[in-house]
């Protein structure tokens, strides 16, 4: 039955044939990709192989792919788009002397054995892919006839890489890279979300179908339909809505839960990153019309609740504030008035679907926050400009005197400086020069972003390195 | 950013659903289900009795895991799409749907063995499968047409 005469037979033949050449082209390439040399890391090997085996394990078994599943194994074949992260990922594309102290430094969030491809996209945005094996193994589990053990065992591990990209244009801009911290967030988190999300899911799901049928009942244009029309209508208007109410609600808890991560790791630098990024875009967009994302301003608004330590200190002026970084902060005060209008909630109350999807966020907000603080232990506290202040300020200085701004202290009793504090201070610098010539960047920004990569770099050598300098000075 | 993981699952509904397609053919051919088989059509009949909450069944979520549940919020749209389109063709040979989707819904849960559908009905149910299965399959593919532009936010 499943098998017409309608010339299906002719297109599996050629299909078969064509997926056979498909998929031997795609194993060459990726083969070539993972003998290339010029990578950072192992990571974008590691994702070639496995391009390389499920292309070369598909195309083996082809002769046992049942004709009408040849279009699924057609759909996999396209996983070609993997291959343009690992070309991407070579040396000279990236800001090399960033990768492995933000190597480092989220390995100690995410574990000794993550592995990360941090690469550039063309295209205005940061972004992650994480969970690459894991969907590839999901995808292939459904294929009865495919070698799965085989396919494991000669991929390898992975379970654990993670590709991050970043604006290519960008690419020197250190100082937006804050948003990796958001990136951070959605390795750490994203699971745990989605099955916190999934369990709430089942619970709430059959009353919201509800509520969403009755307001389609109770709209006008659908009183005038036939009784057998208005049901077929409902059910799949119903449906439609339900699902988008789902996937709105899972985008905000999702890209929310990564903001909060984000902003415990780097503090006001990622609230200054997400605040100057998001200027060139509609603010108050509802999440229907922006593929499911909540509005910048919202989420501007949680980064500004978590930095309230600092933009209190200011507001209530309780605390002596070093001069060097009042400008930075009374810039951020500025964001934090900004996120005080709720146009971006009239926005998601004007239409049903993500009205609904937020009631849902907002029930499910309390355990975010604690999803949050389980999963980075060491960082109950988000980072604080004002309780680094001096250490920031002294950084700043440095970065006055043209020095990169890697450590404080005098040599051989030094500190290097952590990534986070590197960040707050440059941001703190370009706040403080701003605030006395506005033309001040156009000037000086890229120096002052090459410093601040130097600084990331000698830290880091200082860190792996500097003890035992340290010690072999002393001893002579 | 969800979309890998949940393309995945939508994969894997579709070529289940297709395999299934293809179980019910041989059965209705005669053959007898095999355990392989009647695996498929237990998850099959799981996952389309979460998908259809027009049945009573959908209230009892015992069942159901939380992974199928948002599955089946996934692929629901896709299922009373084809679900209609089929039900013209099929409305001449099945004249009361609900008795029809009961019996289907309990085979196909009981593994294929429990059968009281003719072997003509179970042509159109594996006819309704494999037109889900290839609706689900064509929402996870370009098909063939470029990509639209991305989203300008940053995942």
């Amino acid at each position: 039955m499943c098998q017409g005469n309608d010339g299906k037979e002719w297109q599996q033949n050629t299909l078969r044939r064509e997926l056979l050449r498909q998929a031997s082209g795609l194993a060459v390439t990726a083969r070539k990709l993972e003998e290339n040399q010029d990578y950072p890391n192992k990571s974008p090997q590691s994702l070639a192989r496995l391009v390389r085996v499920t292309a070369e394990l598909l195309a083996k078994t082809l002769e046992d792919t049942p004709d009408g599943r040849l279009k699924h194994v057609a759909t996999l074949l396209c996983c070609d788009e993997f291959l343009r992260i690992v070309e991407h990922s070579r040396v000279s594309l990236t800001p090399w002397s960033m990768i492995q102290a933000t190597e480092v430094f989220l390995r100690k969030y995410v574990g000794d054995d993550a592995y990360f491809i941090i690469s550039p996209e063309w295209n205005y945005n940061y972004g992650v892919r994480t969970g690459v094996f894991a969907a590839f193994e999901k995808a292939l589990s459904g294929l009865e006839w495919f070698p799965l053990d085989e396919w494991r065992k000669e991929v390898g591990w992975g379970e654990k890489l993670f590709c991050i990209s970043f604006p290519r244009i960008e690419k020197l801009n250190v100082l937006l890279h804050a948003n990796l911290g958001h990136e951070l967030g959605h390795i750490i988190t994203q699971r745990k979300v989605e099955v916190s999300f999934e369990k709430m899911w089942l619970e709430k799901e059959a009353e919201i179908k509800e509520r969403l049928k009755n307001l389609i009942r109770g709209d006008a244009s659908f009183e005038a339909m036939g009784d057998l029309l208005k049901e077929t209508v409902a059910e799949i208007k119903a449906s439609d809505d339900t699902e988008k109410v789902r996937q709105v609600a899972l985008q905000a808890l999702i890209e929310t839960t990564a903001d909060k991560v984000g902003v415990r790791v780097f503090g006001p630098a990622a609230l200054a990153s997400m605040a100057e990024i998001c200027t060139r875009w509609h603010v108050d967009i509802n999440p229907i019309g922006n593929g499911n994302y909540p509005p910048w301003r919202y989420r501007l608004r949680i980064l500004a609740q978590e930095c309230s330590r600092d933009l209190d200190a200011i507001s209530q002026n309780e605390q002596r504030i070093h001069a060097d970084i009042v400008p930075f902060l009374e810039w951020l005060l500025k964001i934090r008035e900004f996120t005080s209008s709720a146009t971006d909630m009239k926005e998601i109350q004007s239409n049903p679907i993500s009205a609904e999807a937020y009631k849902l966020v907002n029930q499910a907000l309390d355990d975010m926050n604690e999803l949050v603080t389980s999963s980075i232990p060491d960082e109950k506290k988000t980072f604080s400009l004002v309780e680094n202040q001096e250490e920031i300020s002294e950084l700043i200085g440095r970065l006055e005197d043209q020095v990169p701004p890697n450590e404080s202290g005098i040599w051989p009793d030094i500190k290097p400086a952590s990534l986070e504090t590197i960040l707050n201070a440059c941001w703190a610098y370009k706040l403080k020069e701003i605030s006395q010539d506005k033309s001040w960047c156009e000037k000086n920004i890229e120096r002052l972003f090459r410093l601040c990569l130097k600084a990331i770099e000698s830290s880091y050598v200082s860190t792996t390195f500097g003890p035992k300098l340290i010690e072999a000075y002393l001893q002579d | 950013m969800v979309e890998l993981l949940e393309s995945a699952h939508i994969f894997e509904a579709s070529t289940k659903l297709q395999f299934a397609a293809t179980c019910l053919s041989k059965i209705a051919g005669g053959e007898k289900p095999t355990q392989q088989t009647r695996d498929i059509l237990t998850w099959t009949g799981t996952l389309l009795m979460r998908v259809d909450w027009r049945r009573d069944e959908w209230a009892s979520a015992a069942y159901i895991n939380p992974v199928m549940a948002t599955q089946a919020t996934a692929v629901r749209p896709v299922f009373f799409e084809t679900f209609f389109k089929w039900f013209k063709e099929a409305k001449r040979e099945v004249p009361d749907i609900g008795d029809f989707l009961k019996l289907f819904y309990s085979f196909l849960r009981s593994g294929g063995v429990e059968s009281k559908l003719t072997s003509e009905q179970l042509d159109l149910a594996a006819q309704f499968l494999q037109a889900f299965s290839e609706n689900l399959l064509s929402r996870i593919s370009t098909n063939g047409i470029p990509k639209p532009n991305p989203v300008p936010v940053f995942a």
